[in-house]
């Protein structure tokens, strides 16, 4: 990376990475693994940054990368997280009301892919092809599953309603 | 109940996520621990042939040579400010509680609970929850307090089913509840051997070199301070004060050539390892090309400029690694890029001030990792005598990929003779040449009037200093 990719990629970190690390911990729902997918991420982004920076769209990359590499981490370790129901909720503390306290848990407990289709349509607000394209699937894929995960969290949504209206 | 739509429900998530989100501030050294992470993982395997050779050098250094640098760019060092960022270091069930370790901390029983806590904190985020890792194989190497009073110690892990390799984090602060991490890898990135760990850690900004060491083991550290014109390489020596037990904490070294020698108190065969832990310039954008006078060009120009057929974007890899190039130099020549087996092998040339030659370069291999880069110094106008040689299998120690390689760089066009798998060979090569075999032997060059050059194997161990591409 010569000097001026340098400073530009340095400039990329600074400016994007408060937002890529909210999308890294929406991915993983935790605050430590949420850093690491994040500077593994930029790593890989910083390898081939020459290529990047002309892209055009070094955020699309970055949240390419850790939307897959998420994915990666999760079929190594599936047996592992198959014991842990509930994620990490160590940091940062939830000022929320307790609907959105399930609705995260809810969001966590989808499979992976899911949640990544989730979190990049309804939070990154991409289109279904953009999202698709960056999960390297088709949008017929991101369709069906951000319909799947939005099921499941509407579904979390009635219960707590449910639970509130309760007599 | 009325059922939420799915507008609603997206709308809940996003107010969701933005609660989550919102605190959430990424680490302040961020960008910092990404260039290390990426200097480190291009060392790895040349750390492996160092495990192998006994005695090698590490790092790819570049040299610190007087006046003024010309065109570098600021050096890699941390520039973050002097301040921990204290983590909570919570009990955690399964850790086992340490006697004394190693380290002048290692009797404070209080400081090693407190490294290992923190340390531990880390090293179960580093792999996520429901970690594989195992809290009861979680250490403390050692607990040492530098001369400035920061604490800097080691923890690591490994996984339970012995799948997850070694994990490392380095644990510094100021005081025992001031404590902060940095992440170090897996015990492959960390220039380590198995019985030594060498590695640089950022102790509350302050980049330091912690070292670990069987007891009784010497340390020296050498920084080269310039180059004559004949190669010889002039260097300032001084001797580390390694603990008996085989700790010692020190400020990383501002020359970007430092070395630590490490001697084992008993060798068996080796002369020792050789660690570079000297800062490592950035490569500049723009480069100065023979002849001198002639301008600016980039990497990317002087490689596709080159001869040969090797893949460039290889080559600039190759060749543009952080501390490949001398802070100061005068001219730059790229000398040959060549295909090898799906790979690459490229070298280049840069006068020094003094009128010495500079040559680095390396290669990598279709089906394995990493690269092989080498370096060193010939006397001004060596490098028309001198034929550099790589030759691929003492590079890429148990590498299977086959045939083995014998590139060869030249000057000019001369007249090579070698014998592969038995069959002497005779070629007229011009700039570089690649032979493909399994044994090669009585490789000579000659010029057209009969003159025999010297051959050079750049990758020939055991190293000195700078590699011994001597006059």
């Amino acid at each position: 990376v010569d000097a001026g990719a340098e400073d530009e990629f340095r400039e990329f970190v600074l400016a994007r990475s408060p937002a890529l690390l909210g999308t890294a911990y929406a991915l993983t729902g935790d605050r430590g693994l949420a850093e690491d997918l994040l500077q593994v991420s930029l790593l890989k982004t910083y390898r081939h940054w020459r290529r990047v920076r002309h892209s055009g769209s070094p955020d699309a990359y970055v949240r390419r990368v850790m939307a897959n590499q998420r994915i990666s981490w999760w079929r190594r370790r599936r047996v592992a997280e198959a014991d842990r129901p509930v994620p990490d909720r160590a940091a940062p503390a939830d000022p929320g009301p307790e609907q959105r306290d399930e609705l995260w848990r809810a969001l966590q407990q989808l499979p992976p892919r899911t949640r990544a289709v989730v979190v990049l349509r309804y939070w990154e607000d991409l289109s279904e092809a953009e999202t698709a394209r960056i999960l390297g699937c088709s949008a017929g894929t991101v369709k069906s599953q951000a319909s799947r995960g939005l099921a499941r969290l509407r579904a979390v949504l009635i219960d707590d309603e449910r639970e509130r209206t309760r007599p | 109940v009325t059922e939420p739509t799915d507008a609603e429900a997206v709308r809940e998530l996003r107010a969701t996520l933005a609660d989550r989100t919102g605190p959430l501030t990424p680490p302040p050294d961020l960008y910092e621990d990404i260039r290390r992470r990426h200097r480190r993982g291009r060392g790895t395997l040349i750390a492996g042939t160092a495990a192998v050779a006994a005695a090698a050098a590490v790092a790819v250094p570049a040299l610190a040579l007087g006046g003024e640098p010309q065109q570098a760019g600021p050096p890699a060092a941390t520039t973050a400010p002097a301040a921990c960022s204290p983590e909570p270091g919570p009990a955690a069930p399964g850790l086992r509680s340490q006697g004394t370790v190693a380290g002048s901390l290692g009797g404070d029983p209080a400081t090693v609970t407190a490294v290992l806590r923190v340390g531990w904190q880390r090293l179960r985020q580093a792999t996520g929850s429901g970690t594989p890792l195992d809290p009861a194989t979680a250490t403390v190497r050692f607990v040492q307090r530098a001369a400035d009073g920061t604490i800097v110690g080691l923890v690591d892990a490994t996984g339970s089913d012995r799948r997850l390799g070694r994990q490392v984090v380095a644990v510094t602060g100021t005081r025992p509840d001031r404590l902060s991490t940095e992440r170090l890898e897996d015990e492959n990135g960390l220039l380590s051997m198995p019985k030594e760990l060498v590695t640089v850690v950022r102790a509350c900004g302050h980049p330091r070199v912690a070292v670990l060491v069987p007891p009784g083991t010497a340390a020296t550290l050498f920084e080269v301070t310039d180059v004559e014109a004949d190669a010889t390489v002039n260097r300032r020596t001084r001797p580390v004060p390694v603990r008996p037990d085989g700790v010692a904490v020190l400020d990383q070294p501002t020359a970007p050539t430092a070395r630590l020698v490490l001697r084992p108190p008993v060798r068996s065969g080796a002369a020792g390892l050789e660690v570079g832990v000297g800062l490592l310039p950035a490569v500049p954008a723009c480069v100065r090309v023979s002849p001198p006078g002639s301008g600016c060009t980039t990497f990317q120009q002087a490689v596709a400029a080159a001869p040969g057929d090797g893949d460039q974007r290889q080559a600039v890899d190759l060749l543009r690694q952080p501390g490949s190039l001398p802070l100061t130099h005068v001219d730059l020549r790229v000398l040959w890029r060549g295909t090898t087996n799906g790979g690459t092998v490229t070298a280049a040339v840069t006068t020094l001030p003094s009128g010495a030659q500079y040559v680095w370069g390396g290669m990598t291999s279709k089906g394995v990792p990493g690269n092989a880069g080498f370096f060193g110094v010939l006397p001004a106008g060596g490098l028309d005598r001198t034929v550099l040689i790589y030759r691929s299998p003492e590079v890429l120690e148990g590498s299977q990929v086959a045939p083995n390689v014998v590139a060869i760089l030249v000057p000019g066009t001369v007249q090579v003779r070698a014998t592969v798998d038995g069959v002497q060979r005779t070629v007229t090569a011009t700039d570089g040449i690649l032979f493909k075999g399994r044994t090669f032997t009585g490789i000579t060059v000659t010029r057209a009037d009969g003159t025999r050059l010297r051959t050079v194997e750049v990758f020939a161990l055991p190293s000195p200093y700078l590699l011994p591409i001597g006059s």
